[in-house]
C-alpha cells in the first residue's frame, strides 16, 4: 500500500497575526484555529457583501442603471485613492515601493500585480498566466466572492482599470471574460492595451465579460491541476506568497494586512450609498431601512434551520446546558478575533451579554458596515437563541470609539 | 486555438531583435541607495559577498548579498563613485534598507535611497557606442566594461555607465537628473534613427526574453539559492568576513545539492501551458518519471534562438545536461543557462 502524508499546516503559521497564538478562543476554550479564522473571515466578508448588494439591487433594479452607476464610482474611487497625496509622496509610490513594482514599470501594467497579490491576500487561488507591458493573464480556481452576483464580477476589473488609469500609459483595461461567480471553471481576468490590441468599444461600460481581443491567447488549466490553496498556504510555495516581482507574503503578513477582515465586497456598494447620501440623492435613513430589512432579516434567516443552530454551537463548543445570550455573545468574540478587533467582556452571564468593542474594526471607515451589522446580530439572536432575547446597540455613557452593544431578555410590543 | 504569446508577436520581437542587432534603449531605472561615511567600504564588504575594497574609483561589481544560511537575498551593481561614496544599484531598496539597519552595527557609514534622484535609460546593442557618441560632449571609445564617467548630453550632465542587463556585449546606461529626463528622452528618439534605434517599452523584453538568453537573472531566479547553485561563486572574496560566509563554506565543502540549469522546449510543445516561478508561485514541476526533481524558475521566448527557453533548479544528482525531463507534459532539455 502506497503511504502519503496529506500537507500539515506547519505550527508557526499565523504566528504574531492572532492575539492568542495559533488559534482564536471561544468563552469555552474551544480553539479555533489560524487556518479555519482567516478562511471564515474571507468568507464571512464576501457573505456580508453579497448583503449590501441585496441593498443596491432594491435600490437599483435595472442591471444597466445598477452597474453603470457602481462601475463609475468604484473607478473614480480607485483613481482618487492611489492619486491621493501622503506627505511628500502619493499612494500609488508607496504602493509601488511596498509590493516590489520596479521603478522603470511605467505605464498602467503593475495594477495587475496589486491584483494578484490582493487575490492571494482574500484566499482566492490561482496563477498568472501572463504579465506584461501590454497584457496580463490571471486565472482563478477559487473565489470566495462567487455568491455576490455577477456584477462584483464586472465591478471589480472595471474598478481596476483605475489603478491603471492612476499609473498613466500605457493603459491596460481590465476584462473578466470567465467568471466563478457567473458559473464558468475559473475567474479569468485580462488586461490589454486597447492600442496594441483593439477592440470596438463596448455600448455599455460594464460590459467588461464579453471576449476580449486577446483571447486566442488565454492557456487554460485543467480541472485536475486547478489549485484549492493560495501560495500561502500551500507547501510548494513554502507556505508564502511570491509574485512575479519576488514580493514575498507569509500568511502572518497578509492576516495583519487585513486579509480576513477586508470588507471589499461591501466596499463596492457602500461607496456608492454614500456618494448618494453625501449628494442628497437619497436620505441616510432611507439607506438605513432598507439595510435593516435585509441585514435583520438575513440574520434571523441564518439559524431558522436547526442544523444551523447545531452546526454553529458545535464550532464554538457551546456547553449543552447553555442557551443564551452567551451564545450570540460567542460568535461575536470569535468574529471579532478574527477581524482583528479588540473587544472587552463587561458581561457574559446568563441573564446580559455586554461588549466593549473597538468601533474602527468592525466599522472599517464605513458607519453603515456597523448598523448592518447590528442589525444582524439581532436577526441573528432571534432563531439563535429565542424569541425573548434582544441585542442592541447602547448609546449612552459609551466612550468615544467604543461600539457597546448588549443582548439580553426584554419585552418589546413594537419589535421586528 | 492558443497562440503563442510571444513567438508571434511582431512588436515584441522587433524590440527584441533591435537590441540584437542595432540598437535599442529604454527607460530603466533601478533603485539607487548611496552609501557613504569612513566605513562605508568596510561596511559594504561585510555585507556582500564579492570585494568592495578592491574596486577602484569609477568602478563597478556585481555582487550577491546573502543571509546567514548563505542564501541569496539580492544581487546588486555597486559603484564606487568616490573613495568613500558607492552607489547600490537594486530593484529591492527597501528591502535593502532594513538589511542594512539591521546589520549595520558599529560601522560609520550612512546610507540614503536616491531613487527619486537619478533616472536611468538603457542603450544596448552593437550600435550603443555609436548612438552615444552622437549625443555625447566626451567620447566613450576607451570606457571599459563596468566603469561609470560623467559626460554631458545637450549640455546636460549625464553618467555613463558601461554595462546592461542585456547580454550584449556593447551596453551602456545614463543617469540623468528627473528633470531632464524627457529631453534625453527625445533626444535618443531623434538621433536614435540614424543608427536604427528603436525605443524598448515592453517589460517582458527588459527583463526576461533579452537577459534570459544569455544567462542573466532576476531575483526570482534566485532568490533563496546558493551562489554555488546558480553559477555566481566566482569572484567570491574568500580571504574577507561577509554575512554567509561561514555557511558558504561548508556548502563549498560539501557541494550544492541543486544547480539551476537552462532548458529548451520544442516548439511542438508551444501549446502546453506552463507556468513558471518568475509570474510567481512556485514554478511547474519538473519531472523525471513519476519524480520531481525540480521546478521551472524561468520560461520564456528566446527571439534570437527562436526557441522556448527557461531555468529549472533541479537536484544536481537526479539529471544533468542533455537529460530530458518532462514539464507538464512537454519533454525540456536540459543544457546551460547561457543559449548562444
Amino acid at each position: 500500500m502506497k503511504k502519503t502524508v496529506d500537507t500539515r499546516l506547519p505550527g508557526e503559521i499565523g504566528k504574531g497575526a492572532l492575539p492568542e497564538y495559533p488559534a482564536v478562543s471561544t468563552p469555552w476554550n474551544k480553539l479555533i484555529s489560524f487556518y479555519d479564522a482567516y478562511h471564515w473571515g474571507t468568507r464571512h466578508n464576501a457573505a456580508v457583501g453579497a448583503l449590501f448588494f441585496e441593498v443596491i439591487r432594491i435600490l437599483f433594479p435595472d442591471y444597466d442603471e445598477r452597474m453603470t452607476r457602481l462601475c463609475k464610482v468604484n473607478r473614480e474611487a480607485m483613481i482618487k485613492t492611489f492619486n491621493m497625496k501622503v506627505g511628500n509622496s502619493d499612494v500609488k509610490t508607496i504602493h509601488a515601493e511596498n509590493n516590489c513594482i520596479y521603478p522603470f514599470m511605467k505605464g498602467g501594467f503593475p495594477s495587475a500585480l496589486y491584483g494578484d497579490i490582493g487575490d492571494d491576500r482574500l484566499l482566492y487561488a490561482g496563477r498568472v498566466n501572463d504579465f506584461g507591458t501590454y497584457r496580463a493573464e490571471k486565472e482563478l480556481d477559487t473565489c470566495d466572492w462567487d455568491i455576490l452576483g455577477s456584477e462584483i464580477c464586472r465591478i471589480s476589473p472595471y474598478s481596476q482599470t483605475g489603478i491603471a488609469i492612476a499609473y498613466g500609459e500605457p493603459l491596460v483595461e481590465f476584462h473578466m471574460v470567465e467568471a466563478l461567480g457567473c458559473g464558468d471553471a475559473h475567474c479569468r481576468l485580462i488586461a490589454e492595451n486597447k492600442e496594441k490590441h483593439p477592440m470596438p468599444e463596448p455600448e455599455k461600460i460594464w460590459d467588461n465579460m464579453s471576449p476580449c481581443a486577446t483571447m486566442d491567447y488565454i492557456k487554460v488549466t485543467t480541472e485536475e491541476n486547478s489549485e484549492k490553496e493560495v501560495q500561502q498556504f500551500s507547501e510548494a510555495c513554502n507556505f508564502m506568497f511570491r509574485s512575479g516581482t519576488d514580493l514575498e507574503c507569509t500568511p502572518t503578513d497578509f492576516f495583519k494586512a487585513g486579509g480576513a477582515s477586508l470588507a471589499l465586497g461591501s466596499e463596492y456598494v457602500l461607496c456608492l450609498l454614500q456618494e448618494m447620501i453625501d449628494t442628497g440623492e437619497i436620505t441616510v435613513e432611507k439607506v438605513k431601512v432598507l439595510i435593516e430589512n435585509v441585514f435583520e432579516g438575513a440574520g434571523k434567516m441564518m439559524f431558522a434551520e436547526f442544523f444551523a443552530k447545531k452546526g454553529l454551537r458545535e464550532w464554538l463548543g457551546v456547553p449543552a446546558e447553555i442557551n443564551d445570550g452567551r451564545v450570540l455573545g460567542a460568535y461575536i468574540e470569535v468574529q471579532c478575533q478574527c477581524l482583528s478587533t479588540p473587544y472587552t467582556v463587561v458581561d457574559f452571564n446568563k441573564d446580559e451579554v455586554t461588549y466593549d468593542i473597538t468601533l474602527a474594526g468592525i466599522e472599517r471607515r464605513r458607519p453603515l458596515l456597523t448598523f448592518a451589522y447590528v442589525n444582524m446580530w439581532y436577526g441573528m439572536v432571534k432563531t439563535l437563541v429565542g424569541s425573548r432575547w434582544f441585542f442592541w446597540r447602547e448609546t449612552e455613557d459609551v466612550p468615544e470609539g467604543i461600539l457597546r452593544v448588549k443582548i439580553a431578555r426584554k419585552i418589546d410590543k413594537q419589535c421586528r | 486555438m492558443f497562440k503563442h504569446v510571444y513567438k508571434y508577436d511582431d512588436d515584441k520581437r522587433a524590440q527584441h531583435q533591435a537590441v540584437r542587432n542595432t540598437v535599442g534603449w529604454y527607460y530603466f531605472t533601478h533603485d539607487l541607495v548611496e552609501v557613504t561615511g569612513e566605513d562605508a567600504t568596510a561596511f559594504l564588504d561585510h555585507i556582500y559577498a564579492n570585494p568592495i575594497g578592491t574596486l577602484k574609483i569609477g568602478g563597478a561589481r556585481y555582487t550577491t548579498m546573502l543571509n546567514d544560511d548563505a542564501a541569496i537575498q539580492d544581487d546588486v551593481v555597486i559603484f564606487r563613485l568616490e573613495e568613500n561614496k558607492y552607489w547600490i544599484s537594486t530593484l529591492f531598496a527597501q528591502r535593502i534598507m532594513k538589511w542594512l539597519d539591521a546589520h549595520k552595527g558599529g560601522y560609520k557609514a550612512e546610507y540614503r535611497k536616491i531613487t527619486k534622484e537619478w533616472d536611468m535609460y538603457a542603450v544596448q546593442g552593437p550600435r550603443s557606442k555609436d548612438l552615444l557618441n552622437a549625443i555625447l560632449e566626451d567620447n566613450i571609445d576607451e570606457q571599459k566594461f563596468f566603469q561609470i564617467r560623467d559626460n554631458k548630453i545637450d549640455g546636460i550632465s549625464v553618467k555613463i555607465s558601461r554595462a546592461g542587463f542585456s547580454g550584449e556585449k556593447l551596453g551602456y546606461e545614463i543617469y540623468v537628473s528627473p528633470e531632464y529626463t524627457d529631453q534625453i528622452e527625445a533626444i535618443l528618439k531623434e538621433k536614435g534613427k540614424t543608427f536604427d534605434a528603436r525605443e524598448v517599452d515592453e517589460f517582458q523584453i527588459k527583463v526576461w526574453t533579452l537577459p534570459t538568453e544569455k544567462g542573466f537573472y532576476v531575483m526570482t531566479d534566485i532568490h533563496w539559492t546558493n551562489p554555488f547553485e546558480v553559477g555566481l561563486d566566482r569572484g567570491i572574496d574568500w580571504d574577507k568576513d561577509f554575512i554567509g560566509k561561514e555557511a558558504l563554506l561548508k556548502i563549498k565543502e560539501e557541494g550544492p545539492k541543486r544547480i539551476l540549469y537552462g532548458f529548451t522546449i520544442d516548439e511542438k510543445y508551444d501549446a502546453v501551458h506552463i507556468v513558471p516561478r518568475n509570474l510567481g508561485g512556485p514554478g511547474a514541476q519538473v519531472l523525471l518519471g513519476d519524480e520531481e526533481i525540480g521546478r521551472v524558475y524561468k520560461y520564456t521566448y528566446g527571439y534570437t534562438v527562436e526557441k522556448n527557453i527557461g531555468y529549472a533548479l533541479v537536484e544536481i544528482d537526479k539529471a544533468g545536461i542533455g537529460d530530458i525531463v518532462s514539464i507538464n507534459g512537454a519533454e525540456a532539455t536540459l543544457c546551460e543557462r547561457s543559449f548562444f
